[in-house]
């Protein structure tokens, strides 16, 4: 009998988030029905410095076009599960002024959502990264994600988290000399190699729109319903679909956690849990396990503490399933008659 | 009455994947065509005709630093090797003489025809808009299709002959950052029952151009993927054989359709195209019938197959205009 901490919560084989630079107030109409459809928590990816304004980056595709989320709009969606992370103070360099595009910018986001802001996404091209990189662990960020269109293993480097593109891109190329040639988005884009490696997809859009404005970064309402409509049918029940703060979460307390045998008896089996240091701002505390059986048991229970565990996530003749909320030094029985 | 009509793919195959690789140096036939040979992927190579054999780089550089930046152009030899393996040799578009480009293009076609000793039906551009610009003299110039750079999938339907071609690319650039997707459109080419054309430059170790080239590691893991997605269910052959087959459906008209109750006739009205592969032939027949066959103009009478769905009978025949074709149950009458 051999128990051990699932790689991703619910004993899933792969995990899906998605998020949403800049956020955009375009978001609610065109992105939240679909998201609600199917039960996909989504990822705000905001600009401190811009919260509810109309968007002022002379550079950007959207300047003076969309507005901003506030921070009561986006507290309203926190609500609803979704999560926020920070995209700076201005969108700008951050080695112009790093204290302000990193530090101040998580301290301005947090006041405006009453909660701590765990992950950076870094604006522009990921150029800006290196010499910003020595703020973001002081300054209590869990992870920072890039756009390099990777699949992110299960046991990744959290300050060097990929994300993958959902964009709309036909027609003649926008950069020629870069990418020479019109790209189609395939609405399975990554979704089988995560399936085999059992990794984490993280993708990432911008406007979500029936008339985007940068094609080669926004997505429409039909592009993001054909996306859901993919991971569920490839995920099969074995997706793990949630927004990005929790998978972070779930990584860094499966890394902390050790289950160790203590009892052995005709009708139960008890394991002890150890959690080593898991970080101040690790907002969810759960943990899912697996106990592999040598041999099937009738009427297999889970017990906490000596509490029952009231479900399992999964269950079959060999293996089940469950999801608790972890503490160090918990005692996990499994009972059988 | 029973439906008659010609499966979209070769086989009642549900999709099709091709691929194919521009401009011919050698490095990557070294490492591409086993693994063609190992997951059973026949490929297509195009040409620059006068380049064969060449080599380019900086020559006037050291022997040493040569190593590192010559290329070198497949020779006649390595393509009828492949055309051996079961491949397609193409050319690489190249319009000399813009004044006179179809004599140009009937030139190079003729000079790669006449080092390899097979003809050469394809003509590749590596952009996205010059195949569709030059189709008509391509056509003028012996080239039955037309390659272009157009990540997109082609339809069963599409009567075009201009193949777009998905790029295999080891990295895109900036802004996007896209990267190599061994999986890349092929659930969606089964969704939607399509052609996928794939299309590297170079398969190399160090690619040197990332929205082109692949690693042999990348490449291996896509036709993993083919067989994969594909199972049973994909049809994988050089893009000219799909092309000319999809052509030849889509030219393919039946007249005259007899049905009672022992046998099933029709004849077949075929325009413009030689017959140039068999076609699948779906029908769904009387099901009292045992044993049906097919019995051809020529006397020759082919057994039909269930298809693998169970769905309907098939069976493969070339198309020839004006021939007749009559079903029956050889259970009840000798074929």
């Amino acid at each position: 009998m051999n128990a051990q901490i699932c790689t991703w919560k619910y004993g899933c084989k792969f995990a899906y988030s998605i998020t949403y630079d800049e956020a955009f107030e375009d978001l609610l109409a065109h992105a939240l029905p679909i998201h609600r459809r199917y039960n996909i928590p989504g990822h705000l990816v905001a600009v401190a410095g811009q919260l509810g304004q109309v968007r002022h980056v002379p550079s950007s595709s959207y300047s003076g076009k969309c507005r901003h989320l506030s921070g009561a709009q986006m507290r309203e969606l926190i609500v609803e599960g979704w999560s926020v992370g920070d995209h700076s103070m201005t969108h700008g360099d951050l080695n112009v002024n790093p204290i302000a595009e990193v530090l101040e910018s998580k301290r301005v986001l947090e006041n405006a959502l009453g909660q701590a802001v765990n992950v950076f996404h870094l604006p522009g091209a990921d150029f800006s990264f290196a010499p910003a990189a020595r703020y973001f662990e002081s300054a209590g960020f869990l992870a920072v994600f890039f756009a390099d269109d990777r699949v992110n293993s299960n046991d990744p480097d959290l300050f060097g988290l990929s994300r993958t593109l959902v964009y709309v891109r036909a027609g003649q190329p926008e950069f020629p000399l870069y990418d020479p040639f019109p790209r189609v988005y395939d609405p399975y884009h990554r979704l089988h190699e995560a399936l085999d490696c059992g990794g984490w997809i993280v993708d990432l859009t911008h406007l979500v729109s029936p008339e985007p404005i940068a094609l080669w970064k926004d997505a429409t309402p039909e592009i993001l319903d054909a996306r859901f409509n993919c991971v569920r049918r490839v995920g099969g029940g074995w997706e793990w679909a949630t927004e990005p703060e929790q998978v972070i979460d779930y990584i860094l307390m499966r890394r902390a956690a050790t289950l160790t045998p203590i009892e052995w008896g005709d009708k139960h089996s008890a394991w002890q849990l150890k959690l080593a240091d898991v970080p101040t701002p690790v907002k969810s505390r759960e943990l899912s396990a697996t106990l592999e059986l040598s041999a099937p048991i009738s009427n297999p229970s889970i017990w906490i503490d000596r509490q029952p565990v009231a479900k399992f996530d999964r269950q079959d003749d060999r293996n089940v399933t469950w999801t608790w909320l972890a503490r160090d030094g918990q005692r996990i029985e499994l009972r059988w008659q | 009455m029973p439906n008659i009509r010609i499966a979209p793919w070769k086989e009642n195959k549900r999709f099709a994947y091709s691929i194919t690789y521009d401009e011919g140096l050698v490095e990557t036939l070294g490492f591409a065509w086993r693994l063609h040979r190992q997951y059973g992927i026949p490929g297509q190579i195009n040409v620059y005709p006068e380049m064969l054999g060449k080599l380019t780089g900086d020559l006037s550089a050291g022997f040493l630093q040569s190593l590192w930046n010559l290329q070198k152009f497949a020779e006649p030899e390595h393509l009828q090797f492949l055309l051996r393996e079961g491949w397609r040799v193409g050319c690489q578009s190249k319009l000399d003489n813009p004044n006179a480009p179809a004599e140009s293009l009937i030139q190079q076609r003729l000079e790669l025809e006449n080092a390899i000793g097979h003809p050469v039906r394809c003509l590749a551009f590596n952009d996205a808009t010059s195949a569709t610009k030059w189709r008509d003299v391509a056509e003028q110039a012996g080239f039955a299709w037309q390659f272009t750079l157009h990540d997109a999938l082609n339809d069963a339907d599409d009567s075009s002959t201009v193949i777009k071609r998905a790029p295999l690319y080891h990295l895109g650039p900036t802004p996007n950052h896209l990267a190599n997707d061994p999986y890349r459109l092929l659930a969606l080419v089964r969704d939607r029952g399509a052609w996928v054309v794939d299309v590297v430059r170079l398969v190399d170790r160090y690619p040197q151009d990332p929205t082109r080239d692949c690693t042999p590691a990348e490449l291996e893991k896509r036709f993993q993927a083919v067989r994969k997605i594909g199972a049973e269910n994909i049809w994988v052959a050089p893009p000219e054989i799909i092309a000319d087959y999809r052509a030849l459906r889509l030219r393919t008209r039946f007249a005259d359709i007899a049905i009672t109750r022992e046998q099933v006739a029709f004849t077949l009205a075929v325009s413009g195209a030689r017959a140039l592969q068999p076609l699948t032939w779906l029908c769904d027949l009387d099901p009292v019938w045992r044993a049906p066959h097919a019995l051809m103009s020529d006397g020759n009478a082919i057994p039909l197959q269930r298809t693998a769905d169970n769905a309907a009978w098939m069976f493969d025949c070339p198309p020839a205009d004006q021939a007749r074709i009559t079903m029956f149950d050889g259970a009840e009458r000798k074929p």
